[in-house]
């Protein structure tokens, strides 16, 4: 066989070879087209039913809370109290919604930053306050350690609150069967850490990959949390991340509790 | 016929090989004889003189390299385009 043939004879092959891994590729790109087209569909029915349960729960919600305030007059303690329980749980499933409502919004960069200056600390003072009755319930104890100095920052005060401050807290309150929870604020150039460490569940290697992801449940945390929607720790990422910070995660593994830490630019 | 056609035209099926073969489709279309190719910003022009030739001659390369399914792939890319333009203004590659 002469070199030219050779030479040939591999183009050809090469040429065969090339269009089959060409095919392939093809088959592989129609599917990724489609599966982004699937996604696509999923989030905006999801944002859909979302919004639409939301709306009716208001609603229930509405209707709860005026008997539970007397707005028809006294009613039997049996309805009082079975109202009560009613507007609980309604509150819960508002939270929940909003939670996969926040998530979506967050996802597609929808969300709307009222950004002004704010005292962090003292957002972190009023956290504690209004989740104290919670961590009590449970007999656990909150070991406060502030360091002095401002804390001023400019940021969205209710969402670095609501989906930051309150989330860290309530998980270590919801993931810690007993003992105490250190809640820790200092400042370094230019930022201030704010984090919160309990000695709760832990968080394993494997459930530490998916922790700030999106519906990211830990393998047991429904059994700790039943409530929990694997979005809180997603929105509390996509919020730190918004104003400039981080936000992180460390554990020594299941049962050995955990330490969240949120790290901001200060004013 | 402007060449912004034919433009838009390169441009579509380079961005459609693009999805299947990567940053090659833009490295082979840069061989192709009448098209000017931006890397940086990936993009396109046709080269004045005979726009439809420069087309036939970048359907033609993908081709030689991957057979049939690319011809049919670049078809596809445009075929949007085509339904704009007259018979005898689309490149015969893409008839």
């Amino acid at each position: 066989m002469t070199e030219d043939k050779q030479i040939t004879d591999y183009e050809v092959e090469l040429k065969a070879a090339n269009e089959i891994v060409y095919k392939h590729s093809l088959e592989l790109a129609r599917l990724t087209k489609e599966l982004e087209l699937a996604n696509r569909e999923q989030e905006s029915l999801l944002h859909f039913i979302s919004h639409e349960v939301k709306g009716y729960l208001t609603e229930s919600q509405a209707g709860f809370a005026s008997i539970v305030e007397g707005d028809f007059d006294a009613v039997p303690p049996q309805v009082k109290t079975m109202a009560t329980s009613a507007l609980a749980s309604v509150r819960r499933g508002v939270a929940t919604v909003m939670d996969i409502l926040n998530a979506s919004n967050l996802k597609k960069g929808l969300v709307l930053y009222a950004k002004k200056s704010f005292d962090f600390k003292a957002a972190v003072l009023t956290a504690i306050e209004e989740l104290k009755p919670a961590a009590e319930e449970k007999h656990l104890s909150f070991d406060i350690a502030i360091r002095e100095g401002s804390f001023m920052t400019t940021g969205d005060e209710h969402k670095l609150k609501q989906h930051t401050i309150r989330n860290l807290i309530d998980n270590a309150i919801k993931y810690t069967p007993k003992g105490v929870i250190c809640i820790e604020l200092a400042r370094t150039d230019g930022h201030f850490r704010f984090s919160v460490q309990d000695n709760g569940v832990g968080i394993t290697p494997e459930d530490m990959a998916r922790l700030f992801t999106e519906g990211g449940h830990g393998k047991d945390s429904l059994k700790t949390n039943v409530h929990s929607t694997g979005y809180g720790l997603y929105i509390a990422k996509k919020v730190v991340e918004a104003h400039g910070g981080k936000i992180w995660a460390e554990s020594k593994g299941g049962g050995q509790g955990a330490r969240f830490i949120v790290e901001l630019p200060a004013a | 016929m402007t060449t912004a056609i034919y433009n838009k035209m390169a441009q579509q099926i380079i961005s459609e090989q693009a999805l299947i073969i990567g940053p090659l489709a833009w490295s082979e279309a840069k061989k192709v004889q009448g098209l000017r190719i931006d890397l940086i910003k990936n993009m396109v022009t046709v080269e004045t003189g005979n726009p439809g030739i420069a087309v036939n001659n970048l359907v033609a390369q993908y081709e030689r390299l991957f057979g049939r399914a690319s011809h049919e792939v670049c078809r596809e890319a445009v075929i949007g385009l085509i339904a704009e333009m007259s018979a005898t203004d689309v490149p015969l590659s893409l008839r």
